[in-house]
């Protein structure tokens, strides 16, 4: 009966809401309460007065603090995108020379698997413009997912995407999201992670905290955040193969639901997705003339 | 002319991943915030202070006390240092706000809330073998004509101190109830303690 209500409460809420933002956030909050209390020996004494209150005051308590759970996790999920970005190397302002340092030290990458005739690794791992590649792994993974529908066949994935997913079974739908979910995890953990030993490093300096819970703190929220970033890495992998093989796939499902004949060729389909964006872009009438409505 | 070798060397530092560069700063800056601890951690230490005023014979709250770093050298002998060590424990004399709490200032667990700690003077034969936390039956004994017997069972003794004239004072903690009987008691009668079998005494 517990396991059914679990099922039930899990179904309505969001699960990826859940797991990517609420756990993570619960965590997080958890500990940082943890280490500002024990910083200052004082986690006994909450102990304490926790057990002192009665029930009604605790469930009270307890309450309010899922609320702010919620609260703080509603923030972590409207922010993954900001997260995955950053991720990727979108940086600037003073993050600018590390910048420059991570794609100057991918374009050496590049040019080594260019020169060792390591195509694999390339259609994975990286674009194929040296002008896309980013400052970090994660990044280039992605951009060169980015970048595969124009490379290959000349369609402009920030077009075609939001015009393509509806169009997709739900089973590729289903697919794509457990990719997302996965990457989107391993990021925010890393995130939450790298934010954990910075403010609780600063603080335990502050209050002069004993050297093990500094150390403890610090290089193990580090030690966690780089491995899950590592992690991402082969997340991100299936999540670009999973996206480059969509579009392989139902890339003309656009076509055929706009009403417009299949491109006869490859060049055709080149010519094709060039009027496409002509006419997203810029109003500009597609040449072909729409067939007869079926009867 | 380029140096052939600032150049090598040039190239060779964007071939350290950006997550290399992370861990090793992290670990460099942890150990560097170690060190500085480490070093205040030897000259500075954490004691317990009393945070506000504080009457003899008090059970400690866990808002009286508190953990405060200070010098090595400014912390006296038998300094506590931990909170738990002294709270709901009783104070045997009075502290003012800030003072450092030392260990011989520091009595047993506190009982049960609405007690009141007692002195009573007791014959040096009967508080011999007490020791502070046991818990002993009080028996009352009115000397004289009138007057009945107590017994207070149960009764933790607090403290116990030499008085100037030679005798042997007990601070006991009494319910707040049987105070009377204690008055009745004081100064014409006889108090006796008796061991309580497996009390630890």
């Amino acid at each position: 009966m517990f396991a059914t209500a679990i099922s039930t409460v899990t179904g309505v809420l969001d699960r990826r809401f859940l797991r990517n933002s609420f756990a993570l956030s619960l965590a997080f909050i958890v500990l940082c309460g943890v280490v500002a209390l024990a910083g200052n020996g004082q986690l006994g004494a909450a102990i304490t007065i926790w057990q002192s209150w009665r029930a009604p005051v605790q469930l009270l308590a307890a309450a309010a603090f899922i609320a702010t759970v919620w609260v703080v996790a509603a923030v972590v999920q409207s922010q993954i995108r900001s997260i995955t970005q950053a991720f990727e190397g979108y940086w600037s302002g003073p993050l600018r020379p590390l910048r420059r340092y991570g794609e100057k030290r991918h374009w050496q990458r590049l040019d080594k698997l260019r020169s060792q005739q390591q195509a694999a690794q390339i259609y994975a791992r990286y674009p194929l413009s040296r002008n896309e590649v980013r400052a970090t792994r994660l990044g280039n993974i992605l951009r060169a997912a980015e970048c595969y529908p124009r490379d290959r066949y000349g369609a402009d994935s920030v077009l075609v995407w939001p015009r393509l997913y509806p169009l997709l079974p739900d089973n590729i739908i289903t697919g794509i999201g457990q990719a997302r979910e996965s990457l989107e995890f391993l990021l925010v953990l890393s995130a939450l992670a790298a934010a954990f030993g910075t403010v609780s490093g600063i603080y335990l300096i502050v209050v002069m905290a004993p050297v093990w819970l500094f150390l403890v703190c610090v290089w193990g929220a580090f030690a966690v955040a780089i491995l899950a970033y590592r992690s991402s890495l082969g997340a991100a992998l299936l999540y670009a193969e999973v996206l480059r093989s969509t579009f392989d796939m139902h890339r003309l499902d656009i076509f055929s639901n706009m009403r417009l004949p299949a491109p006869a060729n490859a060049a055709a389909e080149r010519q094709r997705w060039t009027e496409f964006s002509r006419l997203v872009l810029r109003n500009v009438p597609l040449p072909q003339p729409y067939p007869p409505p079926p009867p | 002319m380029a140096n052939p070798r600032a150049a090598a060397h040039r190239r060779a530092w964007p071939r350290i991943s950006l997550t290399m560069c992370t861990a090793v700063a992290v670990f460099v800056a942890g150990a560097a915030g170690g060190t500085w601890l480490g070093i205040d951690g030897a000259r500075t230490e954490r004691v317990v202070v009393v945070t506000r005023d504080l009457s003899g014979f008090r059970a400690v709250s866990a808002a009286d006390v508190t953990l405060r770093k200070m010098a090595r050298s400014a912390v006296p002998p038998g300094a506590m240092r931990s909170l738990g060590s002294v709270r709901g424990h009783y104070v045997l004399r009075p502290l003012h706000a800030g003072q450092i709490v030392v260990q011989h200032a520091v009595g047993p667990p506190a009982a049960a809330p609405g007690l009141v700690v007692v002195p009573l003077s007791v014959g040096n034969d009967s508080a011999a073998w007490i020791r502070d936390g046991a818990l002993v039956d009080l028996l009352l004994a009115p000397t004289g004509p009138g007057g009945r017997a107590v017994v207070i069972r149960q009764v933790l003794v607090v403290d116990q101190r030499k008085t100037a004239a030679g005798g042997h004072l007990v601070f006991v903690a009494v319910p707040r109830d049987r105070e009377c009987a204690i008055a009745r008691v004081a100064g014409r009668g006889r108090a006796i303690l008796a061991e309580v079998p497996g009390s630890g005494t």
